[in-house]
């Protein structure tokens, strides 16, 4: 009995030491791993591609191996089952390596203070973790990706511990490139472009008379100036609530010019509030260079262009305020507007002033025309510098910019024809470009 | 020289810009990521011109005793308390008079600053926008007055998308507010973004070339 109990044993522990490779379960690992470049980049970014595993449901996970060539294969990445690619790079690898250098930096700072105190126990430890922080960096560092390196790449399907690597892929170099191909259609216009704007000044050059419709909005713009000489009260402008990177603050200063040279002329007082600092000083000098050349440098009233707040509703509260008690007889929106639009609109209409008002923001577009006597609707914003001073040059690039939208409208009216009669690269056209 | 200079740095950094839009190489990125710093570096000279523009506006109001001019002192004493108890509350290894708040010790100058902020700086700044809703419906009684055609369109349009929206699926108006939102008001929509990106892009192309000098001051186009 004790013999039969011992043999028994002994066979139960024969089964526990097997080598695990008798009990491997089978899997099949990923294959036809590929790697390509990313194309349009700046490098340090490579594509892994792999067909997923036959067992893809019964996996753990999927982890990629990357190797120099010649060198061991060091793991990048786990990915979950049912992953078929993934791009490494060295987003994560940076944020890491620039943790890991502002650690460095801090404990040498420590440290050069404790060498200052002579404490010898800080130094030996403070020594110690720089050490151990230099290898950790050395470490991450050796993982990121170079360019013009070659690597290769192989995915394991991980199931219970085991790991079924896949074939190395190819080796492939990663590049910084020199031309954005994605964005030839950009360029393509943009060549159209300026040769249209090139064309037609040359011809605003040699006195060809270029059409212009009447911009009502802009048309008003002398009468709400004289409007408010006769009635002998300010002018406010207010220049949008964006910065100066924006187009339609830079439309809208282009604008303030005009205004400002005109209300220099017949002595009346303009205010223009500020949001944003920079806007601020461009606005002063405009409005200052604005009397100089009216020949009136003596009447700017340097007060009279101002800095507010660089808060959306503070903002609004101080021109809304400046509006009740100076009761300007015209008012001026011009340029960006977000959500304040209607709450300054409505208040000038309150208050009784004329409003020209124009901005490129669709949203608050309607806000401007219900409640404004005049409303620059987009492009004519733009147009608007070109529109008061008639200069040839400015007034050839307003016939570039109609030609230019003809083309495009044009190009669109085809296009969806042919979407229409079943050409599918036509579609394919359209929702690319 | 005082033209000359702006105009051929724009004209250059417009150029060097437009370049660098179609490179995706690093030195490109880090070129444009420069000249970004550079930007914001300028734009914080510009805040000092902007704080000094401020209380010179402020004390100039207050000495003429102009209307309105309590409001300057509050406006003046709001800047210098917010900007002291935020310095202090900021700086660092800061522990001047800790007070607890929610178990962790802090200054009582960024206990202030954040209270500042969270029940006087948001409250206002919700309340003037809570005002919109009132705005909204006085413009829209405007707006909305059948005077003519147009208006009457205008009219049965709106009415259509609120129903659409306040009795969702209980008319039988089917998608059609829907429609009237994606169809003739984005197409509408659509073709003032295609005249601005356009006028952007001739506008900057007047800038870079130099054709467009308002933004310089006197001497407008020319």
């Amino acid at each position: 009995m004790i013999l039969l109990m011992f043999i028994s044993l002994l066979l139960s522990q024969i089964e526990e030491i097997e080598t695990p490779d008798t009990l491997m379960p089978s899997i099949s690992p990923p294959t036809e791993v590929t790697v390509y470049d990313v194309p349009n980049d700046e490098g340090h970014q490579l594509v892994v591609r792999w067909k997923l595993s036959p067992d893809d449901e019964k996996l753990d996970a999927y982890i990629v191996y990357r190797a120099q060539e010649g060198e061991e294969f060091i793991q990048v990445e786990v990915l979950a089952p049912g992953a078929d690619s993934m791009l490494d790079n060295n987003d994560m690898r940076n944020r890491i390596v620039e943790y890991y250098t502002g650690e460095l930096r801090s404990l040498k700072r420590q440290l050069r203070k404790a060498q200052r105190k002579n404490d010898e126990a800080a130094i030996q430890e403070l020594e110690a973790s720089i050490t151990q922080v230099e290898a950790t960096l050395a470490a991450v560092k050796s993982e990121l990706l170079q360019n013009f390196t070659p690597y290769r790449y192989k995915v394991a399907a991980a199931y219970q511990g085991y790991e079924f690597v896949s074939e190395p892929s190819s080796s492939v170099e990663t590049a910084g490139h020199w031309f954005h191909f994605g964005r030839i259609n950009v360029l393509v216009a943009m060549l159209v472009f300026f040769s249209l704007v090139t064309f037609f000044i040359t011809q605003a050059k040699r006195g060809k008379e270029l059409f212009l419709r009447k911009i009502a909005g802009l048309e008003a713009i002398d009468d709400a100036v004289g409007r408010a000489t006769e009635m002998g009260r300010p002018i406010l402008f207010v220049p949008g609530l964006s910065t100066i990177s924006d187009v339609a603050t830079i439309a809208a200063l282009n604008i303030l010019q005009g205004i400002a040279r005109k209300a220099a002329e017949y002595d009346t007082p303009i205010i223009v509030p500020n949001r944003d600092p920079i806007v601020y000083t461009v606005a002063r000098e405009i409005v200052k260079e604005a009397y100089s050349d009216a020949g009136r440098p003596d009447a700017f009233n340097p007060d009279s262009v101002y800095f507010v707040t660089a808060n959306q509703f503070a903002y609004v509260a101080a021109v809304n305020g400046v509006m009740l008690r100076e009761k300007p007889a015209t008012n001026f929106f011009l340029g960006m507007f977000w959500a304040e639009s209607l709450l300054l609109a409505e208040t000038g209409n309150i208050s009784g002033a004329i409003q020209i008002a124009g901005t490129d923001a669709t949203a608050q577009l309607p806000f401007f025309i219900t409640a404004c006597d005049y409303t620059i609707i987009g492009e004519e914003l733009y147009a608007a510098s070109a529109y008061i001073s008639k200069e040839p040059n400015l007034l050839g690039t307003i016939k570039a910019q109609d030609w230019s939208k003809a083309i495009i409208v044009g190009v669109i009216i085809v296009l969806t024809v042919l979407a229409l009669v079943g050409l599918g690269v036509t579609t394919e056209i359209l929702t690319t470009v | 020289m005082k033209r000359r200079l702006p105009l051929t740095i724009t004209l250059v950094l417009g150029i060097v810009m437009m370049v660098q839009f179609f490179i995706p190489h690093k030195i490109s990125g880090d070129f444009f990521t420069t000249s970004q710093t550079w930007a914001r570096v300028a734009a914080s000279f510009a805040f000092i011109l902007g704080l000094a523009s401020f209380i010179n506006h402020h004390t100039l109001k207050i000495r003429h005793k102009k209307e309105g001019w309590s409001y300057s002192i509050i406006a003046l004493v709001a800047l210098v308390v917010m900007a002291v108890v935020g310095l202090i509350g900021r700086a660092p290894n800061m522990s001047w008079l800790p007070v607890t708040v929610q178990g962790a010790q802090v200054s009582i100058f960024t206990y202030l600053f954040s209270n500042f902020y969270l029940y006087m700086m948001v409250p206002l700044g919700a309340t003037m926008f809570s005002v919109l809703a009132f705005y909204i419906a006085s413009a829209a009684y405007r707006s909305f007055r059948a005077k003519s055609v147009i208006s009457i369109l205008l009219l049965l349009s709106a009415f259509a998308i609120m129903l659409a929206i306040i009795f969702y699926n209980a008319l039988p108006l089917g998608d059609f507010g829907e429609w009237l939102l994606s169809v003739p008001n984005m197409a509408a929509k659509r073709g003032i973004l295609l005249g601005v990106a356009l006028g952007m892009i001739a506008t900057s192309l007047k800038i870079i070339l130099g054709i467009e000098r308002g933004y310089l001051g006197a001497g407008g186009a020319r």
